[in-house]
């Protein structure tokens, strides 16, 4: 599957939420994550997501996203 | 009418969920007791609660053995008791409070708690909470009640047993 | 090939009127919703905290009331004229409508933004809810009859479009949209008895002075017999466009025209008495009623269900067209680019969780834990916030050029827009769910209290305070793109080649649905009587106790406030 730009913003709109509740979802196991384990989590996310655009992307019309 | 077969499946998910739901609250009410505010409290004249034998003189009332009445007057912008002086009860016993407004529509909740109820001119909110162990609660309003709404907070102070020195009576 | 603007040339200058009306509104509103988030997380104070609620109450009515009912005023015309396919019977009517719902509006605006100037003796910093015996200026409560007039007089204008249109195609079936239109101007038809009784029978005179007293549970009562319907009135609008224009930007087909028919019908018949589900704390209602109100708020989870359904399974249907395959790559096959669709697949998404935090508030025990804490914005926020409010913007990058006939200015921007909605809100909505779990009460300035502190379950209260001061910066960035690609948009030049406004038909039509679906009498019939039997006996409860005008005399709020502050502190 081609990753277009726009698709690439919409991952990384998705992946906000999934990094957020994360903390809920480790503290409901009584496992209480700090903030940066967060950050760095999204961090990943996003550095994912990117890669999967350089590995799909096609060179791109300009009119992009 | 055509319906598809997945959504004839969801239509029966979603019934289910909806009737799961109710069952749950049933079930609080009559197997676990979860008691709710209703209309017991009964009313009163907001314009004259100086003349309610309770209300005239709000605060702590022992009731039975470890069982105690409180009644809360809520006014622009303090809780009498609460405000100026805490609310104290012992540990481990059963507390009905008695909530009114001597004026608008006020909140009564004691915070982290689900001891929680509005303060509507005219009407008494009775609910009974069991306190456990010694501990100190914050109490707001948590209706928009005028200007200084957020500054009308309180304290309850649930105080070990040995320590306790009867009910206050009012304040 | 023309588009809207050229086939109904004066509808489309009330829509378009109707639109600016909104989106000014959403502007102002959004202005005041950063200044909260800011004031009450503590970061930015510019005002001094008694003026936070002369903010909250003009954020509320602007974007709750405002911004969301011209919207649907706009909407509305465009759909009875379109699936009609006839201009509406009489323009000045549109237009006196227009005006009185504007004139309205206007005052309401007037009287509370007159309480950020002293001088001027008028304040109404009665929050959207205007609880008495709290009292407002008498030109709130006549501005917003007025308003709630026009919208009538709006309803009136499609049921006459809609009679004459039956003339002429007796046999018929009523056309989807315009069947939309007609269940949820039934139901407020209904639903607004309420807050019409409540306001010119009771706060109207009260505030006036004529009559001394008011129940304030009763008046609360009628509030909330309008104010859970409203949430309806609201959302309608969004459906009319999930379900008749997401089909088509997704590139395929409306699943099922019959139980669309069916979840409209829904809406009509229980909107209205649920509203008791806000008052699940309120003295001097019984258990019973609130019994009654929740067993009925659970199964309007039914029409909602039923939709998410058929919006995904018609989001698919469009994806597969599309070339799209897979269990779950058919996903990557809609066309993410489309700001129009991104923001309402997007806004549905919200619902979804929206909606998973309001059987929550719906459940009659739990409610206790999360009754006006911080939870309940966090949940309505994600509803009225995003699936309605992100749902119209998206919307309006398709409607604006149909009726303009000028192109959008930015489609990326749009993009970036709704985007930056859906991101702001999980920021925002996450930690206003979690702050209430901690006991954090809405509707205040300052939540913070000098004799005891929150406790959190995860984090700290200040990583709350920031997620929500931080995602309420991006909403209001998202709004100011917004209106900026609008107002660019109206400097464009006109388009050769329209947007394509005809909507595809659905995969199964109306032509097999029984025809009782279309009986409106009879749907507006039974939703009287469930009325009937769920406030009968509550209202006469409260009369009873109390009479009808009660012994509250009014607490205008523009006593000064300081003084009596320092007061209680001495």
């Amino acid at each position: 599957m081609k990753l277009t730009r726009a698709g690439v913003l919409i991952l990384v709109a998705f992946s906000v939420p999934v990094a957020i509740e994360l903390r809920t979802v480790f503290g409901l196991f009584g496992i209480d994550l700090p903030l940066a384990a967060v950050g760095v989590f999204e961090v990943i996310l996003v550095a994912a997501i990117l890669v999967a655009y350089a590995i799909t992307a096609e060179p791109e019309t300009a009119t992009g996203p | 009418m055509e319906i598809h077969a997945y959504e004839k499946f969801w239509l029966a998910a979603a019934l289910l969920l909806i009737v799961g739901l109710i069952a749950t609250v049933s079930y609080g009410a009559v197997g676990a007791g979860i008691e709710m505010i209703g209309d017991e409290g009964g009313t009163v004249d907001p314009e004259a609660l100086d003349d309610h034998p309770k209300f005239g003189d709000p605060g702590v009332y022992e009731s039975g053995e470890d069982e105690y009445d409180v009644y809360v007057v809520a006014e622009q912008f303090a809780f009498r008791p609460g405000t100026s002086d805490p609310i104290e009860v012992p540990a481990n016993s059963t507390v009905t409070f008695h909530v009114t407004s001597a004026d608008v529509i006020h909140g009564f909740e004691v915070v982290g708690t689900n001891a929680n109820t509005m303060a509507i001119p005219g009407q008494v909110a009775t609910f009974t909470v069991e306190v456990d162990g010694p501990r100190d609660y914050g109490i707001l309003c948590n209706e928009y009640c005028g200007s200084a709404h957020h500054a009308m907070e309180g304290t309850m102070e649930v105080v070990p047993e040995d320590e306790y020195d009867g009910p206050e009576g009012g304040d | 090939m023309a588009t809207f603007v050229d086939r109904y040339p004066e509808e489309a200058a009330v829509v378009r009127a109707t639109f600016v009306v909104a989106f000014v509104s959403l502007g102002i509103g959004a202005f005041f919703g950063l200044i909260q988030a800011l004031h009450r997380t503590g970061y930015v104070r510019i005002l001094d905290s008694v003026d936070y609620y002369t903010i909250l109450t003009g954020h509320g009515v602007l974007l709750a009331l405002v911004f969301t009912i011209f919207f649907l005023l706009g909407l509305f015309t465009w759909a009875v004229a379109r699936s009609l396919e006839r201009p509406l019977p009489d323009i000045r009517l549109t237009w006196a409508w227009f005006g009185l719902t504007t004139t309205g509006a206007t005052l309401v605006a007037v009287a509370i933004l007159a309480g950020l100037i002293p001088s001027l003796g008028v304040s109404a910093d009665v929050l959207y809810t205007f609880y008495a015996p709290l009292q407002a200026h008498p030109l709130f409560y006549a501005g917003l009859t007025m308003f709630i007039v026009g919208t009538w007089m709006a309803g009136a204008d499609w049921f006459l479009a809609y009679r004459a249109w039956r003339a002429d195609n007796p046999d018929d079936r009523i056309p989807l949209q315009t069947f939309m239109v007609l269940t949820t101007m039934l139901m407020w038809y209904l639903s607004t008895i309420g807050v019409a009784v409540s306001a010119v029978f009771f706060l109207l005179p009260w505030s006036f002075g004529i009559v001394e007293t008011v129940n304030p549970l009763l008046t609360r009562t009628l509030f909330w017999f309008f104010g859970h319907p409203v949430v309806y009135f609201w959302l309608m609008p969004a459906y009319l466009l999930w379900y008749t224009v997401l089909p088509k930007l997704a590139g395929g087909r409306l699943f099922s025209d019959p139980l669309a028919r069916v979840v409209f019908v829904l809406f009509l018949l229980l909107s209205t008495p649920v509203g008791i589900h806000h008052q699940y704390l309120d003295p001097g209602i019984s258990e019973g009623f609130k019994f009654i109100a929740m067993t009925n708020t659970m199964f309007l989870l039914l029409p909602s269900l039923l939709t998410a359904f058929t919006v995904v399974a018609s989001m698919e249907h469009g994806a597969r067209q599309r070339g799209g395959e897979g269990y779950f790559k058919w996903l990557g096959a809609l066309p993410w680019r489309d700001p129009a669709f991104t923001g309402m697949a997007l806004a549905g998404l919200m619902f979804a969780a929206g909606g998973f935090s309001g059987m929550i508030n719906a459940g009659m025990n739990i409610n206790y834990l999360i009754h006006n804490t911080l939870w309940v914005p966090g949940h309505f926020h994600m509803t009225v916030g995003t699936a309605v409010a992100l749902t119209m913007m998206a919307g309006s990058y398709w409607l604006v050029p149909q009726l303009t006939g000028k192109r959008l200015y930015s489609r990326p921007i749009g993009l970036l827009q709704v985007v930056l909605w859906f991101v702001g809100m999980v920021f925002m909505s996450n930690a206003m769910h979690r702050a209430g779990l901690a006991g954090v009460p809405r509707r205040t300035a300052e939540p913070q209290y000098q004799s005891f502190d929150f406790s959190t379950a995860l984090g700290s209260v200040g990583e709350l305070q920031a997620q929500i001061a931080f995602g309420g910066f991006l909403l209001f960035v998202s709004v100011v793109l917004f209106l900026f690609n609008i107002l660019l948009s109206s400097f464009e030049t006109p388009m050769e080649s329209p947007v394509d406004d005809s909507l595809p038909a659905p995969l199964s039509g109306a032509e097999g649905s029984p025809l009782v679906l279309d009986d409106l009498r009879l749907w507006t019939g039974i939703a009287i009587v469930l009325v009937i039997l769920a406030y009968t006996l509550p209202l006469g409860s409260i009369v009873t106790d109390a009479g009808l005008f009660g012994d509250s005399p009014g607490f205008p709020v523009l006593i000064d406030a300081v003084a009596m502050l320092k007061e209680v502190v001495a």
